[in-house]
């Protein structure tokens, strides 16, 4: 029933002259495009995965031998603007990062901080676009006295 | 399905439908390959920092007034395991291990530090381990080992005489009992002597420095605590009293008292007492900070080390004859901290 209807649309002697490697090049072609795409796209999450992790683990390096929670964020603040800037936070609305004492315990050594970075990457799918983000939890080596 | 078995079955175009099929397979292996690798090295570096972290935090946390504390630190390393893990996709596996040990050096003396070793294992997660969920190959694993401090208000003191012996003889003693020795003639030493006993945590990484030896020492913040230390000290007036708060600040409920003057005698009454004494020389004639001398009869610093350091400010070019006299010169200021 549909291959009478196709063959109805096609033209004559369309399969006897290469009409299935031109139909089947038609299908291949998007899909084999799309996989290049997700390719690139895990890709890019792939580093920038690799960057927050690396910014978290600086940033909460930095803060946990800091005296105060003050000079903490003073310190992730700025790690992360060397490492990413505050332009994109600013474009998408989104805080660049947090600085988190855990169990609600002042800023003292012996406390745990937890460390969270976001960035917005904007990758070849759409759907793999947005913000990603990345936490690390420290101790606090030089709390407040 | 019918109808595309009778278009397989067919001699127009089947061999290339069955190299499409065949090509579109390869692509979808070769993205799960890919997006899996990716996954992996993700872990990989995850593992690390989370290994990495446990590490430091064990260190730390093991420091207490009696010494380094073995179950506090494993205690903390669990915890930051615990919470770090916590930030990993369900399903994940994870594990860890911890090992605390003495540090031993030189015939098998103690060099006051620990060594622990950190080794965190995680299941990826990843496409591929999904395929080979038992393989242990594809679990990322990281190892991280660190040196802390021992540091103790319990000090082992010699039975030495040192008020009365110069630095050379006190040199050669210790040497002769094969105590590592911490040689502070370069300032680089000075805060690494200072910093052993007010931030005992951040010299982890250090190593024993040889009696001849200049090794440029690494660690930048390290450095730049001792600097801004000395940035707030106002030599020509003395010792500010808002410094000593900063002294207490990671000494373990230890104070510093300060002198202006010298007072050899006092001093070794201190360190008699068991209490860690460290003498700042400042040359107020040449303007210029000079260094730390931590009395040698105070014997095995609570790091564990012996340091000696002494100054070129004294008017003698010989240190092997400095003696303690010879500080009190009229040239240096000397600031005494006794740590109590």
């Amino acid at each position: 029933m549909f291959s009478e209807k196709l063959n109805q649309i096609l033209p004559q002697n369309f399969w006897k002259k290469g009409g299935g490697e031109i139909l089947s090049f038609v299908i291949v072609v998007p899909c084999i495009l799309f996989m290049v795409c997700a390719i690139i796209a895990s890709a890019q999450i792939g580093y920038i995965n690799q960057t927050l992790n690396f910014c978290a683990y600086n940033a909460g390096r930095a803060a946990v031998i800091s005296d105060s929670k003050r000079a903490a964020e003073n310190r992730v603040n700025a790690t992360y603007e060397t490492q990413f800037g505050m332009q994109n936070a600013r474009k998408y609305g989104y805080i660049p990062f947090e600085l988190e004492v855990l169990d609600g315990d002042d800023w003292e050594k012996g406390a745990f901080v937890k460390c969270t970075v976001r960035y917005y990457i904007k990758t070849l799918t759409p759907f793999t676009s947005g913000v990603r983000e990345q936490s690390i939890v420290m101790m606090i080596e030089n709390g407040d006295v | 399905m019918c109808k595309v078995r009778k278009l397989l079955s067919s001699k127009e175009g089947s061999g290339t439908l069955y190299l499409g099929l065949a090509v579109l397979g390869l692509a979808f292996a070769s993205v799960v390959f890919c997006v899996s690798l990716y996954q992996l090295y993700t872990y990989d570096m995850r593992a690390q920092l989370i290994c990495d972290s446990i590490a430091d935090a064990a260190a730390v946390a093991g420091q207490t007034p009696e010494g380094f504390d073995d179950s506090i630190s494993k205690q903390t390393a669990k915890d930051v395991y615990n919470r770090n893990i916590v930030s990993l996709k369900s399903g994940t596996r994870t594990q860890y291990t911890i090992n605390i040990q003495d540090e031993k050096l030189y015939n098998g003396v103690k060099t006051g530090y620990k060594i622990i070793t950190v080794h965190v294992s995680i299941n990826s997660n990843a496409l591929m381990a999904k395929l080979f969920k038992n393989s242990e190959r594809l679990d990322s694993k990281a190892t991280a080992v660190v040196r802390a401090k021992i540091v103790t208000s319990e000090v082992h003191w010699m039975n030495w005489t040192g008020y009365n012996m110069t630095i050379s003889q006190f040199y050669r003693k210790a040497n002769d009992e094969g105590y590592p020795i911490l040689d502070s003639r370069s300032p680089i030493y000075l805060k690494y002597i200072i910093n052993s006993i007010l931030h005992p945590s951040k010299n982890q990484t250090y190593d024993l420095l040889s009696p001849t030896g200049y090794e440029p020492i690494e660690e930048a913040y390290f450095i730049n605590d001792y600097l801004s230390f000395l940035k707030v000290v106002d030599f020509e007036k003395g010792m500010p009293e808002k410094i000593v708060p900063e002294f207490v600040l990671d000494n373990y409920g230890a104070y510093a008292v300060w002198r202006r003057s010298f007072d050899p005698v006092e001093l070794q009454a201190a360190a008699n007492e068991g209490k860690p004494v460290i003498v700042y020389i400042y040359n107020a004639e040449d303007d210029a900070y000079a260094s730390y001398m931590v009395i040698p009869c105070q014997g095995i610093m609570p790091n564990g080390c012996i340091a000696v350091a002494y100054t070129n400010y004294t008017g003698r070019s010989n240190y092997d004859e400095l003696q303690w006299s010879d500080l009190d010169n009229g040239h240096n200021l000397v600031y005494a901290f006794i740590y109590h």
